[in-house]
């Protein structure tokens, strides 16, 4: 769908500028001609009427070339037609040429002499080497545009992957935010005494999250941060004396990385892997980064709950994981999800030469 | 240098105006034609001697004498067999040209080049640095059995050079810039055709004119 619109799209805007390849082409043809047969003596009037006739001439069979034989023949890579239409196409205008022109030019300016300029194989030389230079210019003329479209698709697709980005992370704001205000009412419902930390926590985490993390890349010292803030904000709704198990081993604190990448994970770990006051199995999560290898391991107790991928309603946080990592990590993550009757395990492991 | 020691080279020329020199002829080998009515002896308006003889027919006279060829004498043959040998004297001075007879359309013309000067007079050094050059006159068969050759002349092809209106390769040389054709034959024959259709005024100029009239037989 995406390359469909933009073809479309493409299709629309017509690169090519006949007029004005074609008028710089003719003038430089004109000068490079006049130069020619004026034998490089300050050109005269014969020479100017010499010039303009023998590329009227010469332009019938170029032009064919251009707009009839490149587009049907080797636009359409049948080389052998192309050449030997190319040819019949030379042979053809070179011979009228040769035997007209003279003539043609003596009832036109019968008061003038034409003498010194193109015997009649000269016209057949001249006629050869300006087709194959023409052909060559246009070949030339079509790669340039092709590049400027090329370019203009890849601009375009990075613009649509930078759309699409901003869509799903204006998805997550409003979903992490859902997920949290059902945290503190249900603080609230117990009127907890730390109701008031998990609010300055919430609040730390949202700044991260609709500020801090609109950028394409975070320090992973402050993904590190955030996970800490959640773990610290959920901890107030589990019972559970040791919920969560982080261990992290990092070497390089300013390593880049796409920013929200883990959050999803470990909400995913926290609704579907602790149940307040009845679960025994912490979560654990495993987050380790040498060189340009980042890996982030997080597991947690299956209890039969729908996980997120399936769950309609919370199954946001995932896709939009899966997502952000197919546009940004494109070929350089691998995601890894291991469901077994007890355990329920995600490994994320991105490559990233940034 | 002294302006006022600049040789000006004096001539004394046969015609009032300077006939178009060239350094190519100015017949291609296709158009050649020769026409036997032009041998024999003929004085001119200015009294001057023509005799006007076969180059093929000496040729075959020079061999029955027993004169022998060498390989240069029989390419100069090849090249000339089908043109004159033509001996002109005035005032005593004699010259020797090699002249050869070409159509255009109906029309024949003459291309002369000169092959023996009387140059005794002329100092040994001024002499090798003269050219041998051709030329071409229109030739004509009267009513009356004269023959009229009109040279073309450079002042005709100069006001076309000059109006712009003619690119044929040429040179001006020397000090009095006369004009030399450098053309290729192929180009001159096309020239003398359009000039032969062409509506130019007084395009053979009476100036540049000889009438021949047949003084005897066949030599």
């Amino acid at each position: 769908m995406q390359n469909l619109s933009l073809n479309s799209l493409l299709k629309k805007t017509d690169y090519h500028r006949p007029l004005i390849f074609n008028g710089v082409l003719w003038s430089l043809a004109f000068v490079i001609l006049l130069f020619i047969f004026s034998k490089g003596k300050s050109p005269i009037t014969v020479d100017y009427i010499y010039t303009l006739t023998f590329l009227s001439a010469l332009a019938v069979p170029v032009l064919i070339n251009f707009y009839v034989l490149i587009p049907r023949f080797l636009k359409q890579e049948k080389y052998v037609l192309y050449i030997i239409s190319f040819i019949t196409n030379l042979l053809i205008f070179a011979t009228l040429s040769s035997w007209l022109l003279q003539p043609i030019l003596d009832s036109l300016f019968s008061n003038y002499f034409f003498i010194s300029y193109l015997s009649k194989s000269s016209v057949f030389l001249v006629f050869t080497i300006f087709l194959i230079a023409t052909t060559l210019l246009k070949l030339a003329e079509d790669w340039f545009y092709f590049n400027t479209k090329e370019n203009k698709i890849l601009r375009l697709k990075n613009q649509q992957i930078e759309t699409q980005l901003s869509a799903l992370r204006a998805q997550i704001n409003p979903h992490f935010l859902f997920n949290s205000l059902n945290v503190i009412y249900a603080l609230a419902l117990e009127k907890k005494e730390g109701i008031t930390s998990a609010i300055v926590q919430l609040s730390d985490i949202l700044r991260y999250v609709i500020y801090d993390s609109d950028t394409e890349r975070v320090e992973l010292k402050d993904e590190i941060v955030l996970l800490q803030n959640y773990i610290a904000f959920q901890n107030h709704r589990v019972k559970t004396p040791i919920a969560t198990n982080l261990n992290i081993d990092v070497d390089n604190e300013a390593f880049k990385i796409y920013p929200m990448l883990l959050l999803p994970l470990l909400e995913n770990s926290y609704k579907h892997g602790i149940i307040a006051g009845e679960t025994n199995t912490p979560i654990k999560i495993d987050l380790f980064q040498q060189e340009n290898k980042f890996t982030f391991c997080i597991e947690n107790a299956n209890l039969n709950t729908k996980n997120s991928l399936e769950d309609r309603h919370s199954g946001v946080g995932l896709e939009n994981l899966r997502n952000n990592l197919n546009l940004v990590y494109k070929n350089q993550h691998l995601l890894k999800i291991e469901a077994s009757k007890e355990l329920f395990k995600v490994i994320l492991t991105i490559t990233d030469e940034h | 240098m002294k302006t006022k020691g600049l040789i000006l080279i004096l001539t004394v020329s046969l015609f009032s105006s300077c006939i178009v020199k060239s350094l190519q002829p100015f017949y291609t080998k296709a158009s050649l034609k020769f026409n036997e009515k032009l041998l024999g002896s003929w004085t001119d308006n200015k009294n001057g001697q023509w005799t006007i003889a076969s180059v093929r027919d000496e040729f075959i006279k020079d061999r029955k004498e027993g004169i022998e060829f060498s390989e240069d004498d029989k390419k100069a043959f090849q090249n000339y067999k089908d043109g004159y040998i033509i001996n002109y004297v005035k005032k005593d001075n004699e010259a020797g040209f090699i002249a050869m007879p070409f159509k255009i359309d109906q029309q024949y013309f003459l291309d002369f080049i000169p092959i023996e000067i009387d140059d005794e007079e002329i100092n040994s050094l001024a002499a090798e640095h003269l050219l041998k050059t051709h030329s071409v006159a229109k030739l004509d068969f009267t009513k009356d059995d004269a023959v009229r050759l009109s040279w073309l002349s450079e002042e005709k092809i100069t006001d076309l050079i000059n109006a712009n209106r003619m690119r044929l390769k040429h040179e001006r040389i020397g000090p009095e810039e006369i004009l030399l054709l450098s053309a290729k034959s192929e180009e001159l024959y096309a020239f003398l055709e359009k000039y032969l259709s062409s509506n130019v005024e007084d395009k053979w100029k009476k100036s540049d004119m000889l009438t021949l009239v047949n003084t005897n037989a066949k030599p």
